[in-house]
C-alpha cells in the first residue's frame, strides 16, 4: 500500500473507532450489561479495528525509520 | 591540672592514632589478601632487613654473622626460583662489599672470607632456585595429568564431579542457575566396531575440540564416560542452556561431514538439567540430566532434551505425606516403561491429553486430581504381562489377547489397598469400555462408563496411534485425530472427541504439547474467551475507552475464574467499581460467574511496585520479582487455583515510553517457565503513536520467541 493510502486508510479507522466507541456506549446504556452479545459483537469489532489501525501505524512509522 | 590536660591530649592522640591504625590494618590485610605475591615480597623484604640490620648492629665487616645473609638468599630462591636468589644475592654481596670498604682495619683473610661467602650466596641461589623451579614443572604436569582426560584434553570424571560440587556450593543462593548438560554420541559403539578404535579415538578427539571452541569462558567440559561427554553452564535461564547444547549439537553434525573420510553421520543426544530449578543437589542434578537424555536417545537421538516431568509437576502440588506414595507408584511406572521402551512415557503423554481435555471440560479441581492420578497408573496392571506380549510386534493371539485385557483390572488391585486412591479406582478399570458397549472388562456403554475412563480412553488411543511402536511409525496430531473420528461415537465418546479435537487444534505437533509446555503460551493467544491453555504468557492488548476496558477486563477475568485460576488485577478505583459490578452479570455457558468464585480467587494489587522494579534490566530485581511471583502461584495452588493470572491495566502505569516497552520485555524473561499468566492492556487513544509502534511490534510476535532468537541483543 503506498503511503497516501494508507494515511488515508489510518484516517478512515480512527474515525471508525470513535464511531464504534459511541456505538459501543449506545449500546451499553440500552442493556446495561456488558457482556450482552450485542455489546461483546461490537467490543470484537472494535477489537479489530484497533488492531488494523495499529498495525497501519507501525508499518508507516517503519518506513520512515 | 596539668595531669587532666595530658590525659586528654593522650586520649587525642590515641583517638586520633588508633582508627587511623585499624583503618590501616584493615588496607593492609585487604591488600595482601587481593595481592598475594606482593604480601610474599613484603615479607621477605622484611626479613632481609632484619638481616641486615642486625648484622650492621653486631659489628658489620666485622660481625661474625654475615653466614646469616644466606637465610634471605635461601628464602627467596625457594619462594621465586633462582632468579630472585641472583637478585638478593648481588644485594647481599654489595653490601658486605660496602662493609669491608667502609672498615677501618681491612685484612686480606676478611676479604678472602667474604669472597667465599659471596660465592657461597650464588651457589646456593642457582641450586635451590633451580631444584624449586624443577619441582614445580613436574608439579603442575603431575596435576595436569590427574585432571585431565588424556585422549580429549578435556577434564576427566573426578575433577568434574569435585568442580560441579563446588560450584553447585557457591551457587546455592546465587540467583543465576547451573545448567548441567550431558551429552552421548549416537552410535558411537558402532562406529567403533566398524571403523577401528583409531577412527574411535580420532572421532572423540575432533569431538571434544567442537565442545571446547562452543563454550563460554566460565563453562568447563569434561569426559564423563567412554563417548559421553558433560558440560556444566552457568545462565540466567533454560534458553541459554538449550542453546548452548543446540549450538554443540550442529556443531557436531558439521564437524561430522567436514571431518570423517566416510559417510558416517555423527550425531549426538543431549540431555539438560538445571540446578536448582530440576535439583537441589549433585546426584538429582546429574540423575534429571540424565534422565533427560534417556529420553533425547530414545526418541531418535540427534536432538536437545530438557528434563521435563509430569510427575514433578503433579507432586509439586500434593502434600509431603502423599509424596511418598507416589514416589514408589512413580517407580512402579518406570519398571512399566523399561519393560516397553516403544511406550516410553505413555502415562506421561496419556496424563498430559488429559489435563488438556480436563481443562476444556472445567473439572473442578477434586475431579481432576482424581483424574490426574488414574491417568498415570492406568497401565500400572500391565507389570502382570510379560516384556514379549508388551512388544510384540506381529498381532496377538486369542489367549494373549485375553491376557492383555485383564491388565485394567490388575492395575485396580495393585491400587485397591490405597484408600485414598477409591475415587481412582473406576476411571482405571473402564478406560478400554468402547462406547457402544464392546469394550472390556464389563461391556459399559455410552454414559454408563464413567467419565474420567472415557477422556482416558480417547488420551490412550490417540496416544497408541500417533507414537511410535514395533510396528508402525509416529503420527502426526492430524492423522491422531482422524483416526479418533474414525471412532466416534462407537469407540469413543463423540463429546469428549470433539473436546480433544478443539484443544488439540491449538498445536501444530505433539512435542508442542508433551516435551515444551511452557512453548504452549507462545502457541496460543490469550483470547479473551474461557478455556484457553495460556498459562505462562504474557499478553498485550489495546483498547480503546474505559467501556472498551471493562468489557476486556471483564472477559479476561471471567474466563479465570472459569479456569479456575488465581487473579490479581491492577487498575484506577473508579474502574474497579464498575467492573466488579458487571462481573456479576457475566454468564458463561448458563452458569453465573459469581456462583463460581472462590475464596481469595479475586485480589486486587495493591501497588504493582515490585513488577515495575523490572524497568531496569538487572538479575537481581528479575530474580527478586521472579521469586515473589513464584511465591504467588505457589499460594494459588495451595489454595487449589490451577494458575495465577494477573491484568493489568498498562495505561495506568508510572511508565515511561522507553521504560514500558523496556519493562514488558524484561517481564517477558522474568515470568518465563513460571506458568503464570500476565495480561497487560493499553489504552490507544491515550498512548502516544510511537509507542503504539513499539507495543504492536511486541504484541504482533511473541515475546518469549523474540528473546530466544537474541534479536533484541543490544537494546539495554
Amino acid at each position: 500500500m503506498k503511503k497516501p493510502e494508507r494515511n488515508k486508510k489510518i484516517k478512515e479507522l480512527h474515525l471508525e473507532i470513535e464511531s464504534l466507541k459511541k456505538t459501543l456506549q449506545l449500546k451499553m446504556e440500552k442493556y446495561g450489561n456488558f457482556c450482552h452479545p450485542e455489546v461483546i459483537c461490537v467490543s470484537k469489532l472494535l477489537d479489530q479495528k484497533i488492531l488494523k489501525f495499529m498495525k497501519l501505524v507501525n508499518n508507516l512509522d517503519n518506513d520512515k525509520h | 591540672m596539668v595531669k587532666n590536660n595530658k590525659k586528654t591530649c593522650f586520649s587525642k592522640i590515641v583517638s586520633l592514632v588508633g582508627p587511623a591504625l585499624i583503618k590501616f590494618n584493615q588496607f593492609y590485610r585487604h591488600f595482601t589478601k587481593n595481592n598475594p605475591l606482593f604480601s610474599a615480597h613484603l615479607k621477605m623484604l622484611a626479613l632481609f632487613i632484619l638481616t641486615v640490620l642486625l648484622i650492621f648492629f653486631t659489628g658489620g665487616s666485622q660481625s661474625g654473622l654475615k653466614i646469616i645473609y644466606l637465610l634471605p638468599v635461601i628464602f627467596y630462591s625457594l619462594k621465586f626460583g633462582a632468579k630472585w636468589g641472583y637478585v638478593i644475592s648481588t644485594l647481599s654481596s654489595f653490601l658486605i662489599i660496602i662493609y669491608h670498604l667502609a672498615a677501618l682495619e681491612r685484612s686480606a683473610l676478611n676479604l678472602e672470607a667474604d669472597l667465599v661467602l659471596i660465592g657461597t650466596f650464588f651457589l646456593f641461589s642457582w641450586l635451590v632456585g633451580n631444584i624449586i623451579t624443577l619441582e614445580r614443572s613436574i608439579k603442575s604436569q603431575f596435576s595436569e595429568i590427574i585432571i585431565k582426560d588424556d585422549l580429549t584434553g578435556l577434564y576427566n570424571y573426578r575433577y568434574f564431579q569435585q568442580q560441579l560440587k563446588k560450584m553447585l556450593d557457591n551457587y546455592r543462593d546465587s540467583e543465576s542457575k547451573i545448567g548441567l548438560i550431558m551429552i552421548d554420541l549416537d552410535n558411537f559403539k558402532l562406529y567403533n566396531e566398524v571403523m577401528g578404535s583409531a577412527a574411535g579415538d580420532k572421532m572423540l578427539q575432533g569431538v571434544s575440540s567442537t565442545i571446547k571452541s562452543c563454550l563460554d569462558k566460565e563453562d568447563f567440559a569434561a569426559r564423563y564416560g567412554g563417548d559421553e561427554f558433560v558440560v556444566v553452564a552457568t545462565c540466567l535461564e533454560a534458553s541459554q542452556v538449550i542453546n548452548k547444547a543446540e549450538k554443540i549439537r550442529k556443531g557436531i553434525n558439521t564437524f561430522s561431514d567436514d571431518a570423517l573420510n566416510s559417510d558416517w553421520n555423527l550425531s549426538a543426544s543431549f540431555g539438560v538439567a538445571l540446578f536448582p530449578d530440576h535439583a537441589e543437589d549433585q546426584q538429582s542434578l546429574l540423575q534429571k540430566a540424565d534422565d533427560a537424555l534417556y529420553k533425547a536417545k530414545i526418541t531418535k537421538g540427534n536432538r536437545v532434551q530438557l528434563y521435563y516431568s509430569i510427575f514433578d509437576r503433579l507432586s509439586g502440588r500434593i502434600a509431603y505425606k502423599e509424596k511418598e506414595f507416589l514416589s514408589t507408584v512413580k517407580t512402579l511406572m518406570f519398571i512399566i516403561n523399561a519393560r516397553d521402551q516403544y511406550t516410553y512415557n505413555h502415562s506421561e503423554r496419556v496424563l498430559a491429553y488429559v489435563q488438556a481435555i480436563s481443562r476444556e471440560l472445567r473439572l473442578t479441581p477434586q475431579e481432576l486430581a482424581s483424574l490426574e492420578y488414574a491417568a498415570f497408573l492406568h497401565d500400572i496392571g500391565k507389570i502382570e504381562i510379560s516384556r514379549e506380549i508388551l512388544t510384540k510386534p506381529a498381532h496377538l493371539t486369542e489367549k494373549e489377547r485375553d491376557l492383555l485385557e485383564k491388565h485394567p483390572l490388575w492395575g485396580a488391585e495393585i491400587i485397591k489397598p490405597i484408600k485414598k486412591m477409591e475415587p481412582v479406582l473406576p476411571a482405571i478399570i473402564h478406560h478400554h469400555e468402547r462406547f457402544d458397549g464392546k469394550g472390556y472388562p464389563d461391556g459399559l456403554k455410552e454414559n454408563d462408563i464413567p467419565l474420567g475412563a472415557r477422556i482416558i480412553a480417547v488420551a490412550n488411543a490417540f496416544d497408541l496411534f500417533t507414537s511410535e511402536l514395533p510396528y508402525q511409525e509416529g503420527k502426526s496430531i492430524k492423522e491422531g485425530l482422524e483416526f479418533l473420528k474414525q471412532g466416534r461415537g462407537t469407540l469413543y465418546d463423540p463429546f469428549i472427541v470433539d473436546t480433544f479435537a478443539a484443544c488439540l487444534s491449538q498445536y501444530q505437533n505433539i512435542s508442542q504439547l508433551i516435551e515444551w509446555p511452557q512453548d504452549l503460551c507462545r502457541l496460543v493467544p490469550a483470547g479473551y474467551l474461557p478455556g484457553s491453555f495460556v498459562m505462562g504468557c504474557q499478553y498485550i492488548d489495546f483498547y480503546s475507552g474505559d467501556f472498551h476496558f471493562i468489557i476486556k477486563a471483564t472477559a479476561y477475568l471471567a474466563a479465570a475464574i472459569v479456569n479456575n485460576e488465581k487473579c490479581l488485577y491492577f487498575w484506577g478505583k473508579e474502574k474497579e467499581e464498575i467492573f466488579l459490578k458487571e462481573l456479576k452479570k457475566y454468564c458463561y455457558r448458563g452458569i453465573q460467574v459469581e456462583t463460581l468464585l472462590r475464596k481469595n480467587q479475586l485480589l486486587r494489587m495493591p501497588e504493582p511496585e515490585d513488577l515495575l522494579k523490572l524497568i531496569h534490566r538487572r538479575a537481581k530485581l528479575e530474580f527478586e520479582t521472579r521469586k515473589m511471583l513464584k511465591q504467588l502461584k505457589d499460594q494459588a495452588f495451595e489454595e487449589g487455583f490451577i494458575s495465577l493470572r494477573v491484568i493489568l491495566d498498562g495505561s495506568s502505569l508510572p511508565l515511561s515510553e522507553e521504560e514500558l516497552v523496556r519493562w514488558e520485555k524484561n517481564l517477558s524473561r522474568c515470568i518465563k517457565d513460571l506458568e503464570i499468566v500476565v495480561i497487560c492492556l493499553y489504552d490507544v487513544d491515550q498512548e502516544s503513536i510511537g509507542m503504539c509502534r513499539l507495543l504492536h511490534s511486541l504484541h504482533d510476535k511473541p515475546l518469549l520467541n523474540r528473546e530466544e532468537k537474541g534479536e533484541e541483543a543490544g537494546e539495554e
